[in-house]
């Protein structure tokens, strides 16, 4: 009886109506959408049920644009979750320099994406630092358009978001591991255990939810992709590069809607079904202090 | 119960704030950024007439060259109380703003484009304001390239398009002997002399996709040229993947790829690197168009048809120029706008800088040696054939980026030509044309 | 004795790897320093004649000052508003237990995962004439960070003893004081947290921008270096220098206030 004088519902409605009107409405309005042919050469609009998502499965294109999406997705939370949880214990064991090199590997992440784009745009150029360096030490063989050829495209833009996103997943690391108690790894020393044992059987788990934040982190961050292609190769060279985002963005601006929001949809299901797996998944791993 | 009832009370709240904002969003149009309009000056108090009412004029343009700014300047210097808002938007991005803003409806009051584009993908009738009776169109040296449903919505800046085709530097060909090639035989056999003599033939700009368009676009212009296949494929009849000359003209770019008559990065390259590459004398030719960005070298080039059949015509394509927004508050005032701007000494001004082929009878350009030999050759002669961008009934631009996959190896020429198929249908479909 | 070569060996493989790390920052920084050429000759990394006109010349297009104060105006309100809104929210949501208030955490959690719907989006904000407005960029921005402000707010005060309210009631104190004069200050560290985070997001961002605003007039920064790019790519030099102005407001917050950064980060991880 004193709650509800004392925690009015009122005090919700403000951040509930922005949140419903711009957030929650469009998304139930977008899985409507997605089943009609709503685009931007007519005003009617025809309920038109599965015939977008035929559509998308039978287009090669567009398939392809969903496998990069997911191999980007699963590449970089691997790629920042693993290299930043090795800064993470290099940075926490007794080295000197730590504030540099936290400032170092974590600067990127405040970085815009154009800029880290343009950056990259001249480094990876075909021309560019890297392929001279490559050529320099005598790796020539390696030198490729990175930018350009097909079967490389999606992995150097998932090189450069890594490059870009794992301070931040370092720095969760690191928060992770200093919760955890000295006497652990004492102890655990003195029953004779070498570094990898006390790191995978004692760390490991009792990080857990760091970790379960970061992977889901980065998967979402991942699916949600767009910025970082839009911006290194707009989806190019034609499609090899393209993700769900990138296409939708490109649907938006044909004036095919209905499919476009359609696609929005797909990505919708992807990340939350990867999530909710996820998260129960690392709920029951968690290990409590 | 409690729950049922906050839960209508918030829908209820819901529905009265959403229309409040919206009731006060629209009846409140001030928006808190004033773009880079100039101040208007005074004007003179002493006046017995009432001053006009102060204007703004938006107009949205692409490129950026600098008479769009040194003409409506002087226009407001003789009409103060007219005032622009002005905005050039980088090349490679106006074609998605122009979209999006034509989707949302928030057009500015002028909008400058092309007439092909806008009569495929713009519904003229329902967009813009019909300019057929102005002034000036009785001036107007070429107007039937302008009429759309035999009506006229724009002011062009030229009185016909650009030329597309292969530039070429004349020095080198000069220096090696080489001749215009008018066959595509003739084409390998110059590409092969380059070679051998440490010049790379082709320097392409791929990574934009209206360049990567070009060399299809030029072709597929000669193939169709006095048939009807534009009508039948227009009228789902015909497809692209069932007509040979289509498929031939690919695989003749894709030929120059692999005898390596092209540079390898030219993925990587965009219009605005090929000028000043060309210029440095490493290559002899690119695929491009009498625009081509090569400052004061422009006089070393000079334009041939792509030789895709033999003895081609020079592929010109649409004009850009000047449209009225139909929900624009300012039309009168565009319209005199539109109208100052077609005068002589005014669109003189955009000619020094630019040079195209005057759209008015009255006024005279000077050309530079590129343009000049194109008006020489091809032009005066009437060997000009219409753009294909202008003569299929939908939007191309996703067939710029089929280009590019091919160009990076991920569709063959027939797949290119079939996917083309589906999105024509689709475009089709969704525009609801006559036979789909 | 393992420890004695591990420590060295350890801070020499970091540095090697910062070095690479830092690569592109380092030649960015040098490279504002150059003349145009030698900026576009990918060959050098050292400058050999050091330019320090650069940084004027792009300060002088009025573009950039004009972007700069829409970059600061979308920032600062949006973040004001989410920190408002969440704030009185996450208090409900904290202390409250009905159904009503778990049903309206849980929309807001979901939130978290679900990814923003464009397309319906520009639709409502045309229907509210809201699109193309300051005012409709910064509601959505708002929108998609409530949810990580509500659960960050939330978690934060859950660890506030219920004790305090409720004696301050019981000495007869309203909802609003209590929530002012004693919820809100000590709020300080997940504000700081909160407001750091999505100055970095909001700031840096460039899609919704991109979606929201059709104005050349209304363009962020990251959206002006975006569409200016192309016309600078022959002079790297001025590029680089753009993309360090337009970087430095928030790299400088960071360097500055790092330790609030991080550990408002950590502890953020941790306890949610």
């Amino acid at each position: 009886m004193n709650a509800r004088r004392l925690y009015p519902h009122f005090f919700l409605y403000p951040a509930l109506l922005i949140y419903l009107a711009l957030f929650i409405f469009p998304t139930l309005f977008s899985f409507i959408y997605s089943f009609t042919d709503w685009n931007a050469y007519r005003d009617t609009i025809r309920f038109t049920g599965l015939d977008n998502f035929v559509k998308i499965a039978k287009n090669a294109d567009l398939m392809l644009s969903i496998g990069n999406t997911v191999l980007f997705a699963v590449v970089t939370s691997i790629g920042k979750n693993v290299l930043g949880m090795l800064l993470a214990v290099a940075l926490c064991s007794r080295i000197g320099f730590k504030r540099l090199f936290r400032t170092v590997f974590f600067l990127p992440t405040v970085l815009s994406f154009i800029v880290v784009g343009v950056l990259f745009t001249a480094l990876l150029h075909p021309d560019g630092f890297l392929n001279q360096f490559l050529g320099f030490i005598g790796l020539e063989g390696l030198r490729q358009e990175w930018l350009v050829d097909r079967s490389v495209v999606m992995y150097t833009v998932s090189f450069v978001d890594v490059w870009k996103g794992t301070g931040f997943h370092m720095i969760i690391f690191m928060a992770g591991l200093l919760a955890i108690p000295r006497d652990y790894g004492e102890a655990a020393q003195i029953d004779g255990a070498n570094p990898l044992q006390e790191f995978f059987r004692i760390k490991l788990p009792l990080m857990m939810q760091a970790v379960s934040v970061n992977v889901v982190l980065s998967l979402i961050a991942g699916f949600k992709v767009f910025e970082q292609v839009f911006v290194l190769t707009n989806g190019g060279p034609g499609y090899a590069s393209s993700v769900l985002n990138s296409i939708a963005f490109q649907m938006f601006g044909d004036g095919r809607w209905g499919l476009g929001t359609a696609m929005n949809l797909i990505l919708f299901l992807l990340i939350t079904s990867f999530s909710i797996l996820l998260l129960t998944y690392f709920k029951r791993k968690e290990v409590d202090i | 119960m409690n729950f049922r009832l906050q839960k209508s009370a918030l829908a209820l709240l819901t529905c009265f704030v959403l229309l409040f904002l919206s009731a006060c969003a629209s009846g409140n149009k001030a928006e808190p950024s004033a773009s880079g309009s100039q101040p208007a000056s005074e004007t003179p108090s002493a006046s017995k007439e009432t001053a006009p009412e102060k204007v703004t004029l938006s107009i949205m343009v692409g490129g950026n060259n600098k008479f769009y700014e040194t003409i409506t300047k002087e226009y407001t210097n003789r009409n103060p109380h007219v005032t622009f808002d002005l905005q050039t938007v980088d090349g490679s991005q106006y074609d998605t703003l122009l979209r999006t803003r034509i989707a949302t409806k928030n057009l500015p009051d002028i909008v400058g484009h092309n007439v092909s584009d806008m009569a495929r993908r713009y519904n003229p009738t329902d967009n813009f304001v019909d300019l057929s009776g102005e002034p000036w169109v009785g001036r107007l040296v070429n107007p039937d390239i302008l009429k759309i449903d035999d009506k006229i919505y724009n002011l062009p800046f030229a009185a016909s398009g650009s030329a597309l085709g292969i530039v070429y530097n004349k020095k080198i060909f000069a220096d090696l002997n080489l001749s215009v090639p008018r066959t595509f035989e003739e084409l390998l056999q110059v590409c092969e002399t380059l070679k051998t003599n440490g010049i790379t033939p082709f320097y392409l700009g791929n990574k934009d996709g209206w360049v990567a368009q070009i060399w299809g676009l030029t072709t597929f212009s000669e193939v169709v040229k006095n048939t009807d296949i534009m009508d039948k494929i227009n009228a789902n009849q015909l497809k692209h993947a069932d007509v040979p000359g289509f498929e031939e003209a690919l695989g003749q770019i894709m030929q120059l790829f692999e005898k390596g008559y092209v540079n390898e990065d030219h993925l990587s390259v965009g219009f605005d690197g090929l000028g000043g590459a060309m210029n440095s004398g490493k290559a002899a030719m690119t695929v491009l168009g009498d625009f081509i960005d090569a400052g004061e070298q422009v006089g070393d080039y000079g334009i041939f048809a792509t030789p895709g059949v033999d003895n081609p015509d020079l592929t010109v394509g649409t004009v850009t120029g000047w449209f009225i927004s139909k929900n624009s508050k300012n039309i009168e005032e565009a319209k005199k706008f539109l109208d100052f701007w077609s005068q002589p000494d005014i669109i003189g001004i955009q000619y020094a800088e630019d040079p195209r082929f005057s759209a008015f009878k009255d006024v005279q350009v000077s050309f530079n040696p590129l343009m000049q030999a194109e008006y020489d050759e091809y032009i005066s002669q009437g060997k000009v054939v219409r753009q294909y961008n202008d003569l299929i009934a939908v939007d191309t631009s996703e067939l710029f980026r089929l280009y590019q996959d091919m160009f990076g190896k991920g569709k063959t020429p027939k797949q290119v030509l079939e996917a083309w198929d589906e999105k024509v249908a689709e475009l089709a479909k969704a525009a609801e044309l006559p036979g789909w | 004795m393992r420890k004695r070569i591990g420590k060295p060996l350890l801070e020499l493989a970091l540095a090697v790897a910062a070095f690479f790390y830092f690569f592109p920052v380092l030649m960015m920084i040098l490279g504002s320093f150059k003349s145009s050429m030698e900026a576009s000759a990918f060959d050098r990394l050292w400058p050999e004649v050091w330019e320090f006109g650069n940084f004027r010349q792009v300060l002088s297009g009025e573009r950039i000052l004009q972007s700069l104060r829409n970059s600061v105006i979308i920032s600062s309100f949006s973040i004001a508003l989410t920190l408002v809104l969440a704030a009185v929210a996450s208090f409900v949501t904290a202390r409250r237990q009905s159904r009503f208030v778990s049903g309206v955490y849980f929309l807001f959690i979901a939130g978290l995962v679900a990814p923003l719907m464009y397309i319906p989006t520009i639709k409502t904000l045309q229907f509210l004439s809201l699109m193309n407005t300051f005012t409709g960029l910064i509601l959505v921005v708002v929108a998609t960070n409530l949810p990580f402000a509500v659960f960050l707010f939330t978690g934060f005060i859950k660890g506030i003893p219920r004790e305090l309210d409720e004696s301050a009631f019981v000495d007869g104190f309203g909802t609003m004081r209590i929530f002012w004069s004693i919820i809100l200050p000590l709020l300080a560290p997940v504000i700081a947290t909160q407001s750091i985070l999505m100055l970095v997001g909001v700031w840096n961002d460039l899609s919704m921008p991109l979606f929201f605003l059709n104005d050349s007039g209304k363009w962020t920064l990251p959206m002006l270096v975006y569409n200016f790019i192309s016309q600078y790519v022959r002079n790297w030099n001025l590029v680089y220098a753009f993309l360090i102005l337009v970087s430095l407001p928030v790299v400088a917050l960071f360097i500055a206030g790092q330790k609030h950064f991080v550990s408002g980060l950590m502890s953020g991880a941790v306890k949610g």
